[in-house]
């Protein structure tokens, strides 16, 4: 599956790989879902806490020199989901709160680029559309929008360093196991998509 | 009905790798299925049955044939009744298709033969406390091998007698697998490769001691080192193992291990925690702290390692599996975390046959600096017979 919207020099193959990946994955599950039966519908609000990572391309410009390396991103994710119904299908928005550190540099092959690491603040975005496989298997893709505030040290002046974009767009995958009628585990992998890579998230969530 | 059949049937085991993630069937304890009662290694009439009957897919089979007689008909020579009931030889083949770098420029893909093995396990009484198990497996060529004149070759991998006796006591003396923590079939694992405990080669000559109650189990092994490496390199020591069951198909465990050579000393302690919470569905976890002391240089590094896997089932047959792991080898600021991600399918869609597909990222995270990411695809084929 090619999605010719999103293919350029800013989309990685990993990204479109993922894409490619997690639509397979929703194919397949829907290919095997057993019972059409519906389940017991009901509203669910979902705190979570989550440690997650995503990469991004660092652009360097010195002049007619370019060159690139990487930034890694992690850090501890506050999420609230609307969980709006339990029927087998069902949409859910969600807010995350991120926070963490970033490290960069050290790749570059031709100019040089070693900021010590850097703290950074965020905000996620997504609309998920979910599928209830089980009653306690939930499975959901969506995109979303994610915004981070991250300031580089660059003593370079004659250096430009631009580190995927503040404003960048999300598909992400998640599973999530209902541990008991309280507790949720979740795992959410996907891309970030322009000059940015995967991303990966492990988490608990708390239904109230 | 089941149970009925399989009690009254006589199979040829089938080498198999142990899955601890069939708690979600209900099946907690690797001695069900196992002649090992660690897990891994041939499986015993009732684990074959079993795997026939309710794991593997039965998609090849008439709608009319009944699960029964599909595990009636999976013997080594398909009637059961051609093999004598105190033999029970086994085969397996397992071949592995890597790409690095996948989908990228420089990819890269590999075929490498990971296993083969033969053996036969000589049931010495009737009901089976009392076994003989050998192993051989194929060890291809090493650099060192070829500098010393040695040719690729098969060498016994796994062998040794099994006592049962008073019902809840096993002893089990020979060449076997560690005994520590989930039995993770991935020799590179950071559950298993840092604490020199992989399935592939880490087997190691000793006593293990198994008492098993309703719903707990402990083990403690005691061993000497692999009888193929020299004897300054074998590593030697012991390790304890206990599991709880706490609740319907909820089981806890700790794990202890202590081993050493002339060079290196490794001191592992863990904890697990595996839950069957839905028919066929499981979710495992395990956390361990590690001390890895070189001898020789006089260094010590204490880390620790993670992991947890969800297996779910899509069909009968078909699973869907996800494995986050995270190493840290050193309680250090600057020391790199190394994550991996594992998406993919286990899928048995026939008696005997196992393929899997996964889809492997690796990530480090440093303190300062950036990396790529690396990209794997990863086909298997298993074959047992």
């Amino acid at each position: 599956m090619t999605l010719g919207l999103f293919r350029g020099r800013f989309m990685s193959h990993f990204n479109q790989l993922f894409i490619r990946v997690l639509f397979l994955l929703a194919f397949s599950i829907l290919a095997h879902a057993a019972e059409t039966k519906q389940v017991a519908s009901s509203s669910a609000n979902i705190f979570s806490i989550s440690y997650f990572s995503w990469t991004e391309k660092v652009l360097l410009d010195q002049g007619p020199i370019s060159d690139n390396t990487r930034a890694q991103f992690s850090g501890t994710g506050l999420h609230f989901e609307r969980a709006s119904s339990w029927s087998r299908w069902a949409i859910s928005p969600e807010l995350s709160f991120l926070t963490g550190a970033a490290a960069a540099g050290g790749t570059s092959s031709i100019l040089s680029y070693s900021p010590p690491r850097t703290s950074f603040v965020g905000l996620h975005f997504q609309i998920k559309s979910d599928f209830r496989f089980s009653p306690r298997v939930l499975f959901s893709i969506g995109p979303g929008v994610l915004y981070r505030k991250i300031s580089f040290e660059n003593t370079n002046a004659a250096m430009s360093v631009t580190s995927g974009s503040d404003f960048n767009t999300t598909v992400l995958g998640e599973l999530k196991i209902r541990l008991n009628s309280n507790w949720d585990l979740r795992q959410q992998l996907g891309a970030v998509l322009f000059n940015a890579y995967a991303y990966w998230g492990l988490g608990l969530g708390y239904r109230f | 009905m089941k149970t009925a059949v399989y009690l009254f049937l006589i199979f040829v085991s089938l080498q198999a790798w142990s899955y601890p993630e069939f708690i979600g069937y209900g099946y907690s304890s690797c001695v069900t299925c196992h002649y090992n009662g660690q897990g891994s290694g041939p499986l015993n009439d009732y684990g074959r049955a079993l795997w026939s009957a309710e794991i593997a897919s039965r998609s090849f089979y008439a709608a009319t044939k009944t699960d029964e007689q599909i595990a009636e008909g999976s013997g080594f020579f398909g009637d059961p009744n051609n093999t004598p009931w105190w033999l029970r030889p086994h085969i397996k083949y397992r071949n592995l298709m890597n790409q690095t770098s996948f989908r990228a420029a420089n990819s890269q893909s590999k075929t490498y033969l990971m296993q083969v093995d033969w053996g036969a396990t000589l049931l010495l009484n009737e009901d089976g406390t009392h076994v003989v198990s050998y192993t051989a497996g194929y060890f291809p060529l090493k650099v060192e091998d070829s500098e010393k004149g040695r040719m690729s070759r098969f060498l016994g991998k796994e062998y040794y007698y099994r006592a049962g006796f008073a019902e809840n006591h096993w002893l089990y003396l020979g060449l076997m697998d560690i005994v520590f923590g989930i039995r993770n079939i991935d020799h590179t694992s950071y559950a298993r490769q840092p604490q020199r405990i992989t399935l592939k080669n880490d087997q190691t000559i000793g006593a293990v001691y198994h008492f098993i109650e309703t719903n707990w189990e402990a083990s403690i092994h005691s061993f000497v080192g692999n009888p193929y490496v020299d004897e300054d390199a074998k590593m030697k020591g012991n390790s304890f193992k206990a599991e709880y069951e706490f609740a319907e198909k909820q089981r806890g465990g700790f794990s202890y291990l202590i081993q050493k050579n002339k060079t290196q000393k490794i001191d592992a302690v863990g904890l697990e925690y595996r839950y069957g919470f839905e028919k066929g569905a499981s979710l495992m976890t395990e956390f361990g702290l590690i001390t890895d002391e070189s001898i020789t240089l006089l260094s010590t590094k204490k880390g620790s390692w993670f992991l947890i896997e969800a297996w779910v089932p899509l069909a009968r047959g078909y699973n869907f599996r996800t494995l986050v792991e995270r190493y840290n080898n050193d309680f250090n600021p600057n020391a790199d975390d190394l994550w991996k991600w594992d998406v993919g399918m286990m899928m048995f869609p026939a008696p005997r046959l196992e393929v899997r597909l996964d889809l492997l990222q690796k990530r480090t995270l440093k303190n300062t600096g950036g990396s790529d990411d690396s990209w794997t695809f990863q086909g298997q084929v298993h074959v047992s017979l």
